[in-house]
């Protein structure tokens, strides 16, 4: 994947030829040389089938893997470096740099306290104040995620939360350093519909209030679409097409980009939906060469299954790692232009998804 | 404790199984034996590879041998009163040292042997004819019935076992039957709720439901179509009980309400034994002892080892 | 929440008074069982007429057997647990100036078994697969498998009779002088605590084991604190289970008194109730049976308790 283009200012967070492989003799490569920017103020979404190693992806960013895994490449925060920093930086950037939503909310708190005490633990963590005033710091944070009765709810375990609550709290939780960029791990999965609009709506809210960036992983391109305005598609470890919101739904390039959005329903589920043949590789044994190509219908054998593939811009930083747009390939560059054509997406984003607003009681 | 209630038809399959038939789907199984047998295979290849087993199969091995073979490596005999050489530290001809009558420690501890073994085996035979049966029932029949029993079960249970074994002992009087007797009905709690556990989840099992609706009795169900299969979890209890009862008749030995004298129990070697610390004959209880302790680590890695072999979920570099 | 609290604990209160009922009973049956008449097997067969037919009035044997029971559960229910005839002490005399001992030795038991495990399972968990897990899993292993009385011979032939650091046999009270009753206590209190020690520590690190891989402590550590605070909400968590069997373990050391006390002589409740195996008591035996029963009842409501209490699923679902 080429750098990106050089710029004067210095982006908040930039990942080079990230790499994590758990295990030594027959390695799981799971994130396999990822690279991006975000800026301050950006948001930045991350789509892929589950498996293909998105999640791995952002808790490597933070020193969050654990033993057998490896992290590799460099990821600097303000320039940084964060791999393989000391525990004690590490501490710094998470308590106050980066905050973090996790996909299961009930999950991510301590199941033995209760949630005001979590937060008030956070914001104690990071900031320098009093038992009393980082209390009324955590009941303002849960106001501000939209928890009705916060004073009532401070004293209540996990487990009494609804997921949508909890949801929310974990995301109060993670406002508690006052963080520059939130990373956001499937926050909307396992929620119903309607709840799942409130979250969307609070994340908008709060990376616009905040000024914070957003890095934003999910499986869900309606949600991405609506949240960032910079999209990355990955597949089994890689990133295989980027660039804005508009690009990547109005033409997308990579096969595996075009299979994927046909195969999720749009905003107004006016299309059929095409499931995408074959099964996500194994990443302890992936195909050669790019590794789309055994559920590519583009696939040329002899092209595709050989090197990996190389990184074809498209300009305005619309970039796509697929054979199909070189001379290598005996379909040239307008293969894709049916296929293009053939999808129909909300490119702008600005319709809503699903019903009425989360209603907290 | 643990939740090892569905470990048994979780085994692994073999692969590359040589004979098998290709309609031999283990899924839709309607005889037992077939699915069994397999897993005694990929039961015995997993044994060879785990160390704590085989260590365990090793110590406990020998000391079997050491047992039936006793009276041929025993120097002396094991009840000869030899008073002039008594209280001898350990020599070439007293390996351990002689007792306050003489005799040779060393064939004394041989000999000790045997009457571990005989209670190591015999204790989860006892605990086994009796809580195999409450267990299976309570896991067959569920409900109210798995409630009282358990219940009942759990009350004998939290009671420690010396007491139980003391009090026992007392009541029946002391003799070896009645030890092994005594320390039988301890361990009753513990195999049935290992069997019934297992049971509970074999119930479930399609070759069950089949039985069932084939009209088959209760009790033939009980025995050819869920016994076995609670056999694995049985078998590492029954490991860990000769461990925990061989501690516990050396125990009552040692208080002086177990095996009765001149038989050499370990525990009663050292009961007397006990009583020339001060005076510095440290063989007298330290050689007992440690045959105690190779005796009940065999029998308890011989159970780890078990336990790993036959839980597929246990890591096994753990 | 305290409100809940004291509703569970009410209600566990009034199960544990069955289950003390049925011990009693079972106690007062199995004394009743052992063969013959109870006054000729405690006196003898050559005895006295007079004084066995003064035992039998004594005892009650002359009413029918629940008249018997519910005579001696008045009686005991009122602090009087009947006098000994081997001795004439009353029982509950005997057993009020003994059971202090034995608590103290218990808890010095648990005292070390606790300051060993706590900090084993955490090192041995925290350092997976290396060498200082290796040590606590050997530990976890060998503690199990060496009989407490043993270890107790040989911590005294060392540190008693070799090294002459501390007191070979004997009690004194820790509450009238600290100092010495400390150097009695500790020997036993090792002695003692080894085992459970192991048992925790082996709990412990599974348990911790599993709750190292839970998603909260990624949560946890995104808050930036430090690796020893998201160590301190693992180990809060994993020590939820623990407890229990910490507690039940509790009520084992209790047993496990019995025989520490004969190693290292301290006339406690356990010499006490070996007398009386010895000499036939049965009204001492069925007392201080129906003593360390009634602490089991009591320290597995603590138990419960605890766990409820540390757990808020069950504290909210109540």
């Amino acid at each position: 994947m080429a750098d990106s283009p050089p710029t004067t200012d210095a982006p908040l967070l930039r990942a080079q030829n990230l790499r994590t492989q758990f295990g030594r003799e027959n390695p799981l490569v799971a994130v396999d040389g990822i690279s991006y920017d975000l800026r301050a103020g950006e948001t930045l979404g991350i789509v892929g089938e589950s498996g293909a190693g998105k999640s791995v992806s952002v808790r490597s960013l933070v020193g969050l893997i654990d033993d057998p895994g490896e992290v590799t490449g460099s990821v600097r925060w303000r320039g940084e470096e964060l791999v393989d920093a000391s525990s004690r930086k590490l501490r710094a950037v998470r308590g106050s740099g980066i905050g973090m939503v996790f996909q299961n909310a009930e999950a991510a708190f301590d199941p033995s306290l209760t949630v005001g005490t979590q937060i008030v633990e956070a914001v104690r963590a990071s900031r320098d104040l009093s038992k009393q005033d980082a209390h009324e710091e955590a009941i303002d944070l849960l106001v501000e995620v939209g928890i009705g009765d916060p004073g009532g709810r401070f004293d209540d375990y996990p487990h009494e939360y609804s997921g949508g609550m909890a949801q929310r709290a974990i995301i109060a939780m993670a406002l508690a350093g006052e963080p520059d960029l939130l990373i956001a791990d499937e926050p909307t999965t396992g929620l119903d519909v309607s709840v799942q609009a409130g979250i969307v709506d609070l994340f908008r809210d709060l990376v616009a209030e905040r000024d914070m960036s957003l890095l934003l992983i999910s499986h869900d391109l309606g949600v991405v679409s609506q949240l960032c305005e910079r999209i990355a598609v990955m597949y089994a470890g890689r990133i295989v097409e980027r660039g804005s919101r508009k690009q990547l739904l109005g033409s997308p390039r990579h096969p595996y980009t075009q299979a994927f959005l046909r195969s999720v329903p749009d905003v107004d589920e006016r299309k059929d939906l095409e499931p995408i043949g074959g099964a996500p590789p194994s990443l302890e044994n992936p195909p050669s060469g790019c590794r789309f190509h055994p559920r590519c219908p583009v696939a040329e054998a002899g092209v595709c299954d050989g090197a990996a593939p190389p990184t074809v811009a498209f300009g305005d930083g619309h970039e796509a790692t697929c054979y199909a747009y070189t001379d290598a390939h005996p379909g040239g560059d307008d293969y894709d232009r049916e296929a293009v054509e053939s999808i129909r997406w909300d490119a702008d984003g600005t319709e809503e998804i699903g019903g009425e607003e989360e209603v907290e009681r | 404790m643990s939740a090892d209630d569905s470990r048994d038809d979780s085994l692994p399959e073999p692969r590359g199984h040589s004979g098998a038939e290709p309609g031999d789907d283990s899924r839709a199984q309607s005889r037992p034996e077939s699915p069994l047998r397999r897993r005694a295979k990929a039961f015995a290849a997993r044994f060879r590879r785990n160390t704590l087993a085989m260590a365990g199969l090793l110590i406990t091995g020998s000391v079997v041998l050491i047992a039936l073979l006793a009276p041929v490596l025993a120097p002396h005999d094991p009840a000869t009163v030899n008073v002039p050489a008594r209280l001898q530290g350990p020599s070439l001809a007293y390996p351990m040292g002689t007792d306050h009558y003489g005799r040779d420690l060393f064939s004394r501890v041989l000999f000790g042997a045997r009457i571990a073994l005989q209670v190591a085996v015999a204790t989860p035979l006892v605990a086994g004819a009796i809580g195999v049966p409450i267990g299976l029932l309570a896991g067959y029949a569920g409900g109210r019935v798995d409630d009282a029993l358990m219940r009942l079960m759990d009350s004998i249970f939290a009671f420690p076992a010396i007491l139980l074994g003391l009090t026992l002992v007392a009541v029946f009087g002391q003799s070896l039957t009645n030890i092994v007797l005594a320390l039988g009905i301890v361990y009753i709690p513990q195999f049935a709720r290992v069997t019934r556990g297992s049971a509970v989840s074999v119930v479930e099992e399609e070759h069950v439901r089949v039985a069932r609706s084939l009209g088959a009795s209760h009790v033939r169900i009980m025995l050819v179509h869920v016994l076995p299969f609670c056999l694995s979890a049985i078998l590492v209890q029954a490991t860990v009980t000769a461990a925990l009862a061989i501690v516990l008749e050396s125990s009552l030995s040692f208080l002086g309400v177990g095996v009765p004298s001149p038989k050499p129990s370990w525990g009663s070697i050292l009961r007397v034994g006990k009583g020339y610390v001060d005076s510095g004959e440290w063989w007298f209880s330290v050689f007992p002892g440690l045959a105690i302790v190779v005796a009940v680590l065999g029998f308890n890695l011989l159970g780890d080892g078990l336990r790993d072999v036959l839980d597929p979920r246990t890591d096994p570099n753990r | 929440m305290v409100s809940r609290l004291q509703a569970f604990l009410v209600r566990r209160l009034l199960w544990a008074l069955p289950v003390l009922a049925l011990v009693s009973v079972v106690v007062f049956g199995l004394i009743r069982l052992v063969p013959g008449d109870p006054a000729i097997v405690m006196l003898g067969a050559d005895a006295d007429p007079a004084r066995l037919a003064a035992v039998r009035e004594e005892m009650g044997l002359n009413d029918p057997i629940y008249v018997q029971y519910v005579d001696y559960i008045t009686d005991a229910i009122r602090g009087d647990l009947g006098r000994s005839y081997v001795d004439d002490q009353a029982v509950s005399a005997a057993i009020a100036s003994r059971l202090p001992r034995t608590l103290f030795l218990t808890l010095a038991g648990f005292f070390v078994s606790l300051s060993i495990a706590i900090p084993a399972g955490l090192l041995s968990a925290t350092n997976r697969g290396k060498a200082l897990d290796g040590v606590g899993l050997t530990f976890g292993l060998l503690g199990v498998s060496i009989p407490n009385f043993w270890l107790g011979i040989v911590l005294l032939i060392a540190f008693g009779v070799n090294l002459g650091w501390l007191p070979v046999a004997g009690y004194a009270s820790p509450l009238e002088d600290p100092v010495a009753g400390i150097r009695y206590l500790l020997l036993p209190g090792i002695t003692l605590g080894t085992a459970m020690a192991a048992v925790v520590t082996r709990m412990l690190r599974s348990e911790l084991l599993e709750e190292l891989r839970r998603e909260y402590l990624d949560a946890v550590r995104m808050k930036g604190v430090s690796d020893l605070r998201v160590l301190g909400h693992a180990t809060k968590n994993a020590f939820i289970p623990v407890v229990t069997v910490i507690g039940m373990q509790f009520g084992y050391l209790l047993g496990g008194s019995v025989v520490v006390e004969q190693v290292f002589t301290i006339p406690g409740m356990g010499q006490l109730l070996i007398g009386a195996i010895r000499s036939r008591d049965y009204i001492t035996l069925q007392g201080v049976v129906l003593v360390y029963t009634t602490f089991f009842v009591v320290v597995n409501v603590v138990v419960d308790a605890a766990y409820f209490y540390l757990n808020p699923k069950l504290r909210g679902d109540q």
